[in-house]
C-alpha cells in the first residue's frame, strides 16, 4: 500500500530547521558537543577548540536571521566550524614559531578512552596501537584531507553531506578521502 | 589482472562505496577481506575513542561554564576592571570638578562686583578721603551762615 504524505507534514519537514533555529539555546545544547568534537579532533588543542566552538555558535547566532533552512542545522553549523578550522589552521601555519600550545592534547588521553568492550588484554593493546596509528596519521594529513576524513569517520557523514559542509564537489571529497585513507592505511599497516 | 583490491578500491569500500566487482572480490579473497576488516576495526575504534574523549572534554567545558554564551576568557580581567574604574571615576568626578570650578567663578565674580562697587563709591566722592572732615565742616558752616543772614526764604 502506497503511503501518502500530507502537505502539512511536508511543510513541517521543510520548515523544521527554521523552527529548530528559533530556540537557539536548544540548538547550542544539542549541537555544542558535536561541533566541539570536530574542532577538537581537528586542532587537537583544547583552548583553541573551546574558543572556535564558541565563535562558531556566536557566528551562527548573528547569522540566524539569514538561515533559510535549505540545509539542516547540523550541516549549517558544521560548515561554519569547517571554515573556522581552516582559518585557524592557516593562521597556525603562519605562526609556526608558536608551536608550544598550552592546551595541546596528549594522545595518551585518547588512548585511555578506548572502550574495551570486554576484549582480551592483547586485543585492547592491539586496539590502542591501531588508534594511536590512526591518530598520528590524521595529525600529519593536510588540513582538507583531515577535515574530510574526520567528517566521514568520526561524524559519520556521507559524501554528499561532506561536500555540502566543505563546499567542494563530491568528486573532490572522494579524492581527499582516498588520499587520507591511503595515508592512514600505511600508518596502520606498519603495525603488522 | 590484479590479485587483490587496489588501494583505491579498498578506500572506496571503507568509505562505504565500491562497485560490484570489488564486493565480489572481497567475498572471494580472504586477504582483502582481512585487510578491510582490520581497517574497519581500527577506524571504528578511532571513532569510538574520539567520541568518548571529546564527550568527556565537552562535558567538562560545559560544566565549567556558567553560561554557554559567557564571554570566553577575557584577555585580562584586571585591565578590564581598571578601565571600568577609570571610566566610572571620569563619569563621577568630571561633573563634580566642573561644579566646583563654577562655584569658584561665581565667588570671584561676586568679589569683583563688590570691589567695583567700592571703586565707584570712591570715585563718586567730591573730595579725597583725607579731606572729607573738612568738607563736612565747610558745609555745616555754610548752613549756619545762611541762618544768621536771615534764614531761608
Amino acid at each position: 500500500m502506497a503511503q501518502t504524505i500530507s502537505p502539512e507534514l511536508v511543510a513541517a519537514r521543510i520548515d523544521r530547521p527554521l523552527v529548530e533555529i528559533e530556540d537557539f539555546d536548544r540548538v547550542v545544547e544539542a549541537y555544542w558537543p558535536r561541533v566541539f568534537r570536530f574542532v577538537l579532533a581537528s586542532l587537537r588543542d583544547r583552548d583553541a577548540a573551546e574558543t572556535l566552538t564558541q565563535d562558531c555558535f556566536m557566528r551562527a547566532y548573528k547569522a540566524r536571521k539569514h538561515f533559510r533552512g535549505e540545509a539542516s542545522v547540523n550541516t549549517w553549523l558544521m560548515r561554519i566550524a569547517v571554515n573556522l578550522v581552516r582559518d585557524a589552521a592557516r593562521n597556525r601555519k603562519l605562526q609556526f614559531w608558536k608551536r608550544t600550545r598550552s592546551g595541546a592534547v596528549d594522545p595518551a588521553e585518547i588512548l585511555d578512552c578506548i572502550p574495551d568492550q570486554g576484549a582480551s588484554p592483547e586485543g585492547v593493546a592491539l586496539m590502542r596501537e591501531q588508534v594511536a596509528a590512526v591518530w598520528s596519521a590524521t595529525e600529519a594529513l593536510p588540513e582538507r584531507q583531515r577535515t574530510v576524513f574526520l567528517l566521514r569517520f568520526v561524524e559519520d557523514m556521507d559524501l554528499l553531506e561532506i561536500a555540502n559542509v566543505t563546499g567542494i564537489s563530491v568528486g573532490a571529497v572522494k579524492v581527499h578521502l582516498f588520499r587520507a585513507l591511503h595515508a592512514v592505511r600505511k600508518s596502520v599497516g606498519r603495525l603488522r | 589482472m590484479n590479485l587483490h583490491l587496489s588501494s583505491e578500491h579498498i578506500a572506496e569500500r571503507l568509505a562505504g562505496g565500491g562497485g560490484f566487482e570489488a564486493q565480489r572480490h572481497e567475498a572471494a579473497c580472504p586477504d582483502c577481506r582481512a585487510e578491510l576488516a582490520r581497517m574497519q576495526t581500527a577506524l571504528e575504534a578511532f571513532r569510538r575513542s574520539v567520541h568518548a574523549w571529546t564527550d568527556r572534554e565537552a562535558d567538562i567545558k560545559i560544566r565549567s561554564q556558567s553560561s554557554l554564551f559567557a564571554p570566553h576568557r577575557p584577555a585580562c580581567p584586571r585591565l578590564r576592571w581598571a578601565l571600568a574604574s577609570a571610566v566610572f571615576a571620569l563619569v563621577v568626578f568630571i561633573p563634580m570638578h566642573k561644579a566646583a570650578i563654577d562655584r569658584q567663578r561665581e565667588a570671584q565674580a561676586a568679589e569683583d562686583a563688590l570691589l567695583l562697587e567700592r571703586v565707584n563709591d570712591h570715585l563718586a566722592r567730591r573730595a579725597p578721603l583725607a579731606m572729607e572732615p573738612l568738607s563736612e565742616l565747610q558745609s555745616s558752616s555754610m548752613i549756619s551762615l545762611q541762618e544768621d543772614q536771615g534764614g531761608l526764604p
